[in-house]
């Protein structure tokens, strides 16, 4: 379903130039749940935002869906972003001044959803990470691991194709990282793509295939490697 | 973003959102005074006289010295005057000029009783060439007869027992009815005058006017002479220039024991009372212009500041498939909503002190509906301009920005 070809990424500030991706060539099918991995600061989330169409690039080509994006629109592009992508970002990046229920609701409404089916589908979704009853808060009463499941629930209530996840379980302890991989794993059983950078090597095992980035270079690596990196 | 996210934002920062609404409600009320009260005095410059202001001359002069006879002086000025080649008519007018009171405000009465409140009205006594120099079209009546002219010191307490009466004043006294052979009571101690005429209306009272009563008017044909005022009202032929002011001058001065105050063409007269309006005017207009800048800076000013410390909701929204186009949008909408607010409130204190202004400053400007829902357009419109500068740079946010921290 995705398609990237030479893609380079180039930051340049007053004093610097850094290559957060240089030549990256990658392909994702439909389906699968791929596991990125690499130290900070090697240019993961530049990585994914780049494929969640977020970032653009300098050079090379993305085709998503077969349809090259560097040739879309502000407009085509954020639509592309709000139907086919979901984000779990690495911050949560909830909006403070709206309870959880308008939180998830946001996107929904960008999707031209009707009411009905926005109350449906945000009901699930909190009820899916575990905070049916909280719909009415607001994301600063909430602890760092439960704000983490709420923007969770915002990626999943847009039913997604394609879920992007930058460290889902960064914030998480072990126990709730668990669920969290527990239910990642079911949604991608359904059937949704998953791309998902984690530092844990134990969930990137987990993974149906394994990438690296190490300064701004991604290699597929395979299952022995990432033994071997662990140990 | 619907409506009901951006109205739950805008209680969220009601702080700022309360400033927004109180400039734009202030600009509201200063711009909606300034265009009732210029578009009043603009109105009111329109009405037209009907008054040939530059054939007739208002003459204004003072007998300082107590021996001189009043009665002779002012037969020998009138023939004077009227040697004067280009002179066609002039009286002598012992109460007001045009559009220049000379003496305290006259009113005219319906009825003796007391508690009758009356009309502010322009009240000219004249000598036999009165009605001519003013050059009034008798519509209904008849004109006065020689033998009603009263010319008389004033200390003998002789009064004329007829008047004619201007079309708009017989209407406000007499409504349909006819007021020909009517009694009127004309100035506080109510003295009787018979209806003879009426004459089709000119604007000739200074405080007529100033209380709107534009073509209020009575022509008494009395003449009293006593005290230090001695002026006269000439009309001139067509076409006559400037010099003739000096001539008249000339003539009044051959007589001894007296000072020329002024002479004037009305045109004059007529500039002078409306300058004093204008200045409210254009002093409201220039607080108006101000009043626009400031709050369109303060406008900008606040809306940066708000779209500022929302940058990453901005960004979130986003990475969350909201276009540039849409987030235009929703700012542009809560803003709109705000300046909405704003405006029916503004609205609300512009009325309040409209009214204010009319009845405690005299000012002229009543509000006008047409010109309200424009001054509310134009601050919106203002609004939603200087609301787009900052707005513009928010939607430019690039999503990227909330997605690498945390
Ligand atoms: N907007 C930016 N401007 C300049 N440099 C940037 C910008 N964003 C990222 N970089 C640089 O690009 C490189 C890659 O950054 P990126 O955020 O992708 O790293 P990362 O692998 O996600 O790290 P972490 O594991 O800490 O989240 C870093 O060296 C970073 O400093
Ligand atoms: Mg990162």
């Amino acid at each position: 379903m995705l398609r990237m070809k030479n893609i380079s990424k180039i930051y340049r500030t007053e004093l610097v130039e850094t290559h957060a991706l240089s030549d990256v060539n990658f392909m994702v099918e439909e389906g699968e749940f791929i596991a990125v991995t690499g130290p900070s600061g090697s240019g993961k989330t530049t990585f994914l935002n780049i494929t969640g169409l977020l970032e653009n690039f300098e050079q090379g080509t993305y085709e998503l869906d077969g349809e090259d994006v560097s040739t879309l629109d502000d407009k085509q592009l954020s639509r592309l972003r709000n139907e086919k992508i979901g984000f779990i970002f690495q911050g949560f990046n909830l909006i403070g001044d709206l309870n959880l229920y308008d939180n998830i609701e946001v996107p929904l409404i960008f999707r031209g959803l009707s009411a009905k089916a926005r109350k449906q589908r945000i009901e699930e979704s909190l009820e899916l990470v575990g905070l049916g009853g909280r719909a009415s808060h607001f994301p600063a009463q909430l602890s760092g691991g439960q704000q983490q499941r709420v923007a969770i629930a915002r990626a999943l209530a847009g039913k997604p194709r394609f879920l992007l996840a930058d460290e889902p379980t960064g914030n998480l302890d072990t126990l709730m990282a668990r669920q969290v991989m527990e239910l990642l794993e079911e949604i991608n059983r359904q059937g949704t793509t998953l791309l998902m950078v984690t530092h844990d090597h134990e969930l990137a095992q987990r993974a149906h295939r394994n990438i690296q980035i190490l300064d701004g270079q991604l290699r597929d690596i395979n299952k022995n490697e990432l033994v071997e990196l662990i140990s | 973003m619907s409506l009901k996210h951006i109205l739950k934002i805008i209680i969220k920062h009601r702080n700022i959102s309360v400033m927004i609404l109180i400039q734009i409600a202030i600009a509201v009320t200063i711009v909606g005074n300034a265009s009732f009260i210029s578009y009043g005095t603009l109105k009111n410059w329109l009405i037209p006289s009907h008054l040939d202001e530059v054939e007739i001359l208002n003459v204004y002069t003072k007998v300082f010295d107590n021996q001189v006879d009043k009665s002779a002086l002012i037969q020998r000025d009138l023939t004077n005057l009227s040697a004067l080649g280009e002179v066609t008519h002039v009286t002598y007018a012992s109460n007001e000029l045009v559009l220049a009171t000379v003496t305290g405000s006259n009113l005219v009465y319906k009825t003796i009783d007391q508690e009758e409140a009356g009309f502010e009205n322009a009240q000219f006594d004249v000598t036999s060439q009165g009605v001519a120099t003013l050059s009034l079209a008798i519509t209904q009546g008849r004109n006065f007869y020689p033998n009603e002219f009263v010319f008389a010191e004033a200390s003998h307490n002789r009064y004329a027992s007829v008047v004619l009466i201007s079309e708009t004043l017989a209407k406000s006294l007499f409504g349909e009815q006819s007021a020909l052979g009517q009694t009127i009571y004309l100035q506080r101690a109510r003295r009787p005058y018979q209806v003879v005429g009426v004459y089709a209306d000119k604007m000739l009272g200074e405080g007529a006017v100033y209380e709107q009563q534009w073509y209020h008017s009575t022509i008494v044909p009395q003449a009293h002479f006593g005290n230090n005022n001695v002026n006269y009202l000439i009309r001139v032929k067509p076409g006559t220039h400037d010099g003739i002011l000096k001539d008249v001058e000339d003539v009044l001065y051959q007589q001894h024991g007296r000072i020329v105050e002024r002479v004037e063409f009305a045109a004059r007269a007529k500039k002078r009372l409306w300058d004093g309006r204008s200045t409210f005017a254009f002093i409201m207009i220039g607080i108006s212009v101000i009043a626009i800048t400031v709050t369109g800076f303060g406008i900008i000013g606040l809306v940066s500041f708000s779209v500022s410390i929302r940058q990453r909701d901005i960004g979130i929204l986003r990475a969350l498939g909201a276009s540039q186009h849409t987030v235009l949008k929703t700012l542009l909408l809560e803003n709109a909503l705000l300046a909405f607010v704003g405006i029916v409130l503004g609205s609300f204190t512009a009325l309040w002190l409209n009214n204010y202004f009319v009845t405690h400053l005299r000012a002229q400007g009543l509000v006008e509906p047409w010109l309200a829902v424009l001054v509310a357009l134009a601050v919106w419109l203002l609004s939603a301009a200087a609301v787009y500068i900052p707005v513009r740079k928010a939607a430019k946010i690039a999503p990227a920005r909330v997605t690498k921290t945390s």
